[in-house]
């Protein structure tokens, strides 16, 4: 049997188990969210700047419990302020796995968004009065869950939609409601019945971003242990990376070499195994937050990265990991 | 042939993606999620990829470097396991697929690429080449590469493949 035939028989059937109305449905759901991020990002400066109380009010309500406009409480308004911002699910008040990607997004516009373990949800509305949120028109788009992560999705659900008691958590595990907006990186939502979803404020993830020589905008961002490069908004790969192994990430025409700065450096020289110095065009060196990225072809990686500090003195050399 | 409809591309070229994805990454459910999440990009750019030489090789692309990448792969893993329970399996997955598809899975990244486009996908040297933004002569010799590892594993008939090496 030939090669293409064995492959074709291990490909598994013909078609696919989806078709253009899955996709047309994600790309939909992609765009909703992106425009209320883009919503946010308008005017979420001026809400946390604390003169836009009246501002996020949108014509038109006529909830009794909006507390955001001018009738509101002060200290209602603190919170709003205080919560303003995406989170990461940090715990529940049920035993489940929740190794799973939550996100709760409380957007400057009024409205709200995030993902569930299985899908994403969105709400016309969240508001805060007498220290309660309080969502309107909360939608998901209804993925289908396998039980445990499931579970976890009820909860989040069950707990935004009954008008939940807002608080954060203080180091020693006491909820608070009280503090400046500053001290709000944790949230929790109790409701009534005692059910609760706490989550971390998630912090912005240090970033560097340069052009490929053809013009494209690259990003690297520091993920944890990993360092992830994209190049016009397309994910093109991670990897593992720290000042003694820089890596190589992307293919093709999109290919990076990433790496951390070691202590103290602020310049990287590249050289191949036969000491010969490679060029960096287009190289981002950015001692402010440890990163250094060079786009760099794919058949012609530089061997060997050199760290110096503003001296130009050696800190250290590292080998490149391909 | 042009298409000027996102969805007809999407039906067009969905079956072919899955597969080649799942000879990519090991896996039917996975290929799936990334086929969808790579055809949903395709959609959204579809002014700028429909005037593409090839449409299908930059979601094809844009679907290899979303499996290639460990924090999306990661996440797209789980939301795939969340969804899988309960659903019928439409994966055969027999002992000898398991196989073909192990020996393929265990090629570096370009290796298998060269390998899906090639002979799965049925692309000529030139279009991989493309498709991997490498020069031809690489796509010869990573070929080469591949065809001795598959040939290891009891896979490539080696004087019937080696010819579509030149």
């Amino acid at each position: 049997m030939s090669l293409h035939d064995t492959l074709a028989r291990a490909a598994g059937p013909d078609g696919a188990g989806f078709d253009h109305h899955d996709v047309e449905r994600r790309v939909a759901t992609r765009r909703r969210t992106r425009r209320r991020a883009r919503l946010a990002a308008g005017v979420g400066a001026v809400l946390l700047a604390g003169v836009a109380a009246a501002s996020v009010v949108r014509a038109g309500t006529d909830d009794a419990v909006v507390s955001t406009g001018p009738t509101a409480s002060a200290a209602d308004r603190e919170l709003v302020t205080a919560i303003v911002g995406t989170w990461d699910l940090r715990g529940v008040s049920i035993v489940a796995d929740i190794d799973v990607d939550v996100v709760l997004q409380l957007l400057p516009d009024g409205t709200m968004a995030g993902t569930t373990p299985c899908g994403s949800f969105w709400a016309d509305d969240w508001t805060v009065a007498g220290g309660r949120l309080t969502v309107s028109g909360l939608q998901t788009d209804g993925h289908r869950c396998a039980p445990d992560p499931g579970r976890v999705e009820s909860l989040l659900l069950e707990v935004l939609d009954g008008r939940p008691e807002v608080s954060r958590w203080v180091d020693d595990g006491v909820a608070e409601v009280s503090g400046p907006p500053e001290d709000w990186t944790t949230l929790q939502l109790t409701a009534s019945d005692g059910a609760f979803v706490s989550f971390d404020r998630t912090e912005r993830r240090p970033a560097i971003s340069g052009e490929l020589a053809d013009g494209r905008r690259w990003i690297v961002t520091d993920r944890s242990e990993d360092l992830c490069a994209s190049v016009d908004l397309v994910n093109v790969g991670c990897e593992e990376a720290d000042a003694a192994h820089p890596r190589v990430v992307g293919t093709g025409g999109a290919t990076l070499l990433v790496g951390r700065l070691p202590e103290g450096a602020t310049s990287v020289f590249l050289e191949h195994d036969d000491g010969r110095p490679a060029d960096l065009p287009g190289a981002v060196v950015a001692p402010e937050v440890g990163l250094w990225a060079v786009p760099v072809a794919p058949d012609d990686v530089a061997d060997i990265v050199r760290y110096t500090d503003a001296e130009g003195r050696q800190i250290s050399v590292a080998s490149v990991d391909d | 042939m042009e298409i000027v409809d996102p969805a007809a591309f999407c039906d067009r070229v969905s079956g072919r993606l899955v597969g080649s994805l799942t000879l990519y990454c090991g896996d039917r459910y996975l290929a799936e999620e990334l086929a969808q999440e790579a055809l949903a990009r395709a959609w959204e750019r579809w002014p700028t990829v429909s005037r593409m030489a090839s449409p299908e090789g930059w979601t094809f692309r844009t679907a290899m470097n979303l499996a290639n990448s460990g924090f999306r792969r990661h996440r797209i893993e789980r939301r795939v396991l969340a969804r899988a329970v309960g659903r019928e399996t439409v994966d055969p997955d027999d002992g000898t697929a398991l196989a073909v598809r192990a020996a393929v899975r265990a090629l570096p990244p370009r290796q298998r690429a060269v390998i899906v486009a090639r002979w799965f996908l049925g692309y000529g040297v030139d279009e991989t080449a493309e498709l991997l933004g490498c020069a031809p002569g690489t796509v010869k010799s990573t070929t080469h590469h591949a065809l001795a590892r598959l040939r290891d594993a009891g896979l490539a008939d080696a004087d019937a493949d080696e010819e579509k090496v030149r």
